[in-house]
């Protein structure tokens, strides 16, 4: 079983594209909420906070488009035909909407979920475009109130390659006789599985009963405090950014590889000053990659980025401002052999999926998040991956700590879950081999010469 | 006369990738026969059980891939002459693959272990061929 959460925060992808066009049956919208190139995420995790779209329908629109919601990458070739449940909630202020149902008294929804191939650019197929199955949707039983609503469609399996996603678009097909305005509400916590339930803080999904299996980090680096031991490293950060302050010192290279830490570290800043400020606070350096085993190339890819932080007061403004943000990262590949920068993976910004602790502050959270690495190539077995932890930001108090929390023991923790002992990490789908690292295996080989 | 020669070795496989364990080279004018294949799992200093998968393959090469580290065969008689063949450690890359002569899954639970029944079960590695020891561990 899989269900798939609707959320706020922008999906994008390191290769290809995602759709730009409504790729429903129903044709292009009359005036949609969010423009059809917009693509929000939908992952396996709850939101956290409702949010909803508002549509002010004409009397006649007919074409009701509120955005469309994106999977990770998928990590299988086959998708089977299954009768899915779709649940969302919305609201309308007026009976003769006919809201979000697709006729006057109507009991189905519209519904268009289909899988993309980012690489091509190109709809693979449709799981289903059409109107649902059964009797179960209807239309809110009161006005201007948040109602629930929960149903079911046939979808068609469909032959896939890995690394594509998969796409719903919100489109209602309804007959509205009077102008009205009707909200779509997802990204909450709270799941009810069934229709016209009062609800504040909806989870909206669409689910298979079919476990699907996303591309998710197969190769994870995770920070420690113990120093790398490898020579020739850099001296100084190598960010076009322009530091403000530092926790390390600049020549501080600390380790990162594929096991976990044991005991939580923290890089903490005692914020001296106000107003916008690029603070580092420190390096981490893989071990040697073994080029022989895995290529000379690291890929273009959505690497993971996940970590551990508190920010003691909400006036600091750390990791980032708010929810749904950036956080700066700056990754590179680093040459041992002759003490150089061979390439970036990314000196910029994260995507949009970074959260400042929601209440006061005070709280060991965990947070994690995405960026899209650019590929490196000509790599030698003499090369690492390096991490810079930066963050970009503007507190408006002196008196507080921020610490980035590392070198813990529990990667999984949900985004923005509490965690004391986070094992903070950048991760990647690629499979990269580091020199000293993997597990072991003991040979014996015995041959003949004559 | 025949003489017997081992190479016994630990190697640190990357996880999801094929790496050449160890590899023996036949010189140009000697032909070789692989008689014995044993690989278990980890390095025998766990404290708890294993749970992954390996797949296993033996393969003869044309070309040997890149790194891996020189191994001085080991000859079961002391009293015999140093091996003629060159043999490396990995993990290392796979080269050009001639022929792939065994492959097996096992769980870290099962051990490898290959014997020839007899002298025509033995794997004959051509003179200047290479034989490569192939896994791919899952974790």
């Amino acid at each position: 079983m899989t269900k798939l959460y609707h959320h706020d925060p922008l999906r994008t992808v390191a290769v290809g594209s995602l759709p730009t066009t409504s790729q429903s049956a129903l044709g292009a919208p009359t005036s949609p909420v969010d423009a059809v190139t917009v693509n929000r995420a939908m992952d396996t995790d709850k939101g956290r906070l409702q949010i909803s779209k508002s549509l002010s329908a004409t009397s006649g629109n007919t074409k009701q488009y509120f955005t469309r919601f994106v999977s990770p990458g998928l990590n299988q070739t086959s998708i089977a035909a299954n009768t899915w449940n779709f649940a969302f909630a919305c609201n309308t202020n007026i009976a003769t909407s006919n809201f979000p149902v697709t006729a006057d008294l109507g009991t189905q929804v519209h519904v268009t979920v289909y899988v993309w191939r980012p690489s091509t650019g190109a709809k693979v197929a449709d799981i289903f475009d059409g109107t649902s199955s059964g009797t179960t949707f209807a239309e809110p039983s009161a006005l201007s109130t948040i109602k629930s609503e929960f149903g079911t469609f046939t979808g068609s399996a469909v032959t896939c390659q890995i690394g594509d996603v998969i796409c719903q678009e919100i489109y209602f097909s309804c007959a509205p006789t009077q102008a009205a305005t009707n909200l779509y509400y997802y990204d909450g916590t709270t799941e009810t599985n069934n229709t016209n339930t009062t609800v504040t803080n909806h989870a909206s999904y669409i689910e298979t009963p079919e476990t699907l299996s996303f591309v998710t980090s197969q190769t994870k680096l995770y920070f420690h405090a113990a120093n790398s031991g490898l020579s020739n490293l850099p001296t100084t950060e190598q960010s076009t950014l322009t530091k403000t302050n530092n926790v390390d010192a600049l020549t501080v290279n600390r380790s990162m590889d594929t096991v976990k830490g044991s005991a939580v570290a923290s890089l903490s800043f005692n914020l001296i000053a106000t107003g916008a400020q690029n603070n580092y606070y420190g390096r981490f350096v893989s071990p040697l990659l073994l080029t022989d085993v895995f290529g000379t190339t690291i890929n273009a890819n959505t690497w993971d980025y996940c970590f551990g932080f508190n920010e003691s007061g909400s006036a600091d403004n750390f990791p980032c401002t708010g929810a749904n943000q950036s956080v700066y990262v700056n990754c590179y590949v680093w040459e041992t052999a002759n003490g150089t920068k061979l390439g970036t993976i990314l000196d910029g910004n994260s995507d949009n999926n970074f959260d400042e602790d929601p209440g006061t502050g005070g709280n060991n959270l965990f947070d994690r998040g995405t960026f899209k690495g650019a590929a490196v190539s000509s790599i030698t077995n003499t090369c690492v991956i390096v991490m810079e932890i930066w963050f970009v930001v503007s507190p408006t108090t002196t008196a507080d700590v921020d610490a980035f929390k590392y070198d813990g023991t529990v990667d999984t923790t949900a985004d923005m879950g509490t965690q004391a002992s986070p094992a903070s990490f950048i991760g990647t789908p690629q499979r990269l081999a580091f020199s000293g690292f993997g597990t072991p295996q003991t040979v014996l080989i015995e041959w003949e010469e004559a | 006369m025949t003489n017997v020669y081992t190479v016994a070795t630990t190697v640190k496989c990357p996880p999801g990738l094929d790496c050449v364990v160890a590899q023996i080279t036949s010189p140009a004018n000697t032909e070789i026969k692989i008689k014995k294949i044993r690989i278990t799992p980890t390095d025998g200093t766990d404290t708890t059980v294993n749970d992954f998968h390996r797949n296993i393959k033996l393969l003869t090469e044309s070309a040997a891939g890149t790194g891996g580290t020189a191994y001085t065969p080991i000859d079961i008689d002391d009293n015999n002459t140093a091996a003629v063949s060159t043999v490396k450690t990995g993990p290392m890359g796979i080269g050009t693959i001639s022929a792939t002569i065994d492959q097996i899954s096992l769980h870290s639970g099962t051990d490898f272990f290959w014997q020839a029944a007899d002298e025509d079960d033995k794997i004959v590695i051509k003179p200047g061929e290479i034989f490569g020891l192939v896994v791919n561990s899952s974790t």
